[in-house]
């Protein structure tokens, strides 16, 4: 089973960046107001980076995001600038989660969370039928194993 | 159903005892009349007394009963009821201080894996009843590995290497001290000036004397902790004894070990002791506890007590290993912070001294972080995972069994795509330290061994 990041994780970073540049551009534009316009310049500094990132970034992030599971281990790469790939053996998994927030869901995301006893690792974004088809095939392993 | 030990009653106490020094403070430093000293001391020795009353009306209520496990019964608001099955309990301590041989009691605290702590139970018992836990399994089939005087006292005099950074850090503060005092009052004329000038040189004598004896007392109380150490296997059991003042006995299921670690300090590294610790699933939660099963041992006493104490621990040895391309990663942040030394010597006076310190500690950083580097490493066998690495001054060699892993990461920067380099990073359970990083591994073959460990079978790749 093969696991990807699609428009609706896109969208969703795309979202992201522009409020985290909306809310950046806002503060130093306030600040700008409080101690020197100079600051202004900064406000348009937080404006390019943003515009620019919204743009690039996302398809960037699906274009890396891989995924894989072939009921031995699930597989992740993820990262753009700083690679991460991950390994989860099946036999380590003591639950996972499937959630959302509402605007992953307006976007037809899910997040999937693998926890095990040392700790858990996320998988988001992820296509909501992947990650339903994801779950349901490590429930179906868990029953077996009982 | 039998009440602790009345020294619960003195644990559960302590607490309230420091509202009976309240008057005390009040009469010697308070303001106010005798009257209003006297009518506010008896609210607090009132108060007191009425906890203290609470604490013993707990005590009463209190039961335990030792039977194919413990029952213990406690709380008097919030009243608790546990139940640990002895097959559950992963680890049993029994601990005896001063005051417990004195009044002839025992601290006994029952370990359960899991990571809630409220599975695990504490109960104070007459040390008759303790003796229930040391019985023997099997008679005559016990391995004993005691620990020698010297490596102890050397693991004790590095109890940190921080512990060596002090001594190196006491005397430049008073040399500080000495030199600030000369220098300010020869060029200071105003009042304020003087009297900061007069007072800095014993300031900074009296914060050396203090971590010359912080030093000390460090010293004194891993030692304390660490001499008469002996580990026996019986069984599947493992006994742990330790403490001169305070003896602790601790019984360790051999069979719920999910790591082992060797640990050495660049200090023990000079005389080749290594420090062996354990995870064991349900010990070493609480705060201070070192799950140590050889204090301080050279590497032919260790594998003789390894041997004796963990026959069928699986280990493997570290196959991979970083490049040469790699020695810059490790040596250069060392090397930054050495060479940062040079701007407070550029200033020349007083803190040349400081420089010289942060120059010494740079270079010990530096050596460890070398060492370290041609120690790294990563292994997987069909049992186990080995990863060799160094965290700040002290370097690791952690051996566990693959059903510990959970779960692994592999990282790789920038620079590392470039150089086809990758961390590796290992997640897996325990009571404290869970995470393991080796930095700088080669990628294709970091990843084929993750790979395996992750029991991804080879032709499916």
């Amino acid at each position: 089973m093969q696991l990807s990041a699609d428009k609706g994780a896109e969208k969703v970073i795309t979202l992201w960046i522009t409020l985290a540049g909306v809310a950046a551009s806002s503060i130093i534009s306030a600040l700008a107001g409080l101690i020197t316009p100079w600051l202004l310049i900064l406000t348009i500094i937080a404006g390019v980076i943003t515009v620019v990132a919204a743009i690039w970034y996302p398809p960037e992030y699906a274009r890396h995001f891989k995924g894989s599971f072939d009921g031995y281990a699930i597989r992740a790469t993820t990262g753009v600038f700083i690679k991460k790939e991950l390994f989860v053996p099946v036999k380590a998994l003591r639950t996972f989660e499937l959630c959302s927030t509402p605007v992953q869901r307006l976007f037809g995301c899910r997040t999937v969370i693998l926890r095990f006893a040392g700790g858990a690792a996320l998988l988001p974004l992820l296509p909501a039928g992947q990650a339903e088809k994801l779950v349901s095939e490590l429930e179906r392993i868990e029953d077996c194993d009982c | 159903m039998q009440r602790p030990h009345p020294l619960y009653l003195y644990y559960d106490i302590k607490k309230w005892l420091l509202l009976l020094l309240l008057p005390i403070f009040r009469a010697i430093f308070a303001n106010h009349d005798t009257i209003t000293v006297i009518l506010s001391s008896i609210r607090d020795v009132a108060m007191a007394t009425a906890l203290i009353a609470y604490s013993a009306i707990k005590w009463n209520k209190a039961g335990y009963l030792l039977n194919n496990g413990l029952i213990l019964k406690q709380g008097l608001i919030y009243q608790r009821r546990i139940r640990v099955l002895a097959k559950d309990a992963a680890s049993i301590e029994i601990e005896r201080n001063p005051l417990m041989w004195l009044s002839g009691g025992r601290r006994v605290r029952i370990n359960t894996a899991g990571l809630k702590r409220r599975a695990d139970a504490t109960v104070y018992m007459p040390a008759k009843a303790a003796k229930i836990f040391s019985q023997h399994q099997t008679p005559g089939h016990i391995k004993r590995v005691y620990s020698r005087i010297i490596p102890v006292v050397i693991l004790s005099a590095s109890s940190s290497n921080a512990a060596l950074g002090l001594l190196t850090l006491a005397p430049a503060l008073k040399q500080a001290g000495q030199i600030l005092g000369r220098e300010v009052s020869g060029e200071v004329y105003g009042l304020i000036n003087r009297i900061i000038s007069l007072g800095l040189p014993p300031l900074f004598n009296t914060i050396a004397n203090i971590l010359v004896l912080g030093w000390c007392f460090a010293f004194l109380r891993t030692f304390t902790r660490t001499a008469g150490f002996t580990a026996e296997r019986e069984g599947s059991r493992i006994h742990l004894v330790s403490g001169l003042l305070t003896t602790r006995n601790i019984y360790i299921d051999g069979t719920r070990i999910t790591s082992l670690e060797l640990r050495q300090t660049l200090f023990m590294r000079l005389f080749g002791l290594h420090t062996v610790t354990i995870t064991a699933a349900g010990y070493g939660r609480e705060k201070g506890a070192r799950p140590v099963i050889v204090p301080a041992a050279r590497p032919k006493e260790l594998c003789k007590a390894l041997d004796a104490l963990l026959p069928e621990y699986p280990t493997c040895p570290a196959t991979v290993h970083p490049p040469l391309k790699a020695l810059a990663g490790y040596a250069l942040p060392p090397l930054m912070f050495t060479l940062g030394s040079f701007f407070p010597l550029y200033t020349g006076g007083i803190w040349n001294m400081f420089a010289a310190v942060w120059f010494i500690l740079g270079i010990w950083w530096m050596i460890v972080r070398l060492i370290g580097y041609q120690r790294a490493g990563f292994g997987v066998n069909e049992g186990a995972v080995t990863m060799r690495y160094s965290i700040g001054l002290a370097l690791y060699e952690i051996h566990l069994p693959r059903e510990s892993a959970d779960c692994v990461r592999i990282t790789q920067m920038p620079w590392q795509k470039r150089g086809g380099t990758c961390t590796v990073e290992l997640r897996s359970f325990g009571e404290k330290r869970r995470h393991h990083r080796v930095r700088a591994l080669p990628y294709n073959e970091a990843k084929r061994l993750v790979e395996m460990l992750a029991g991804i079978p080879r032709n499916e790749k």
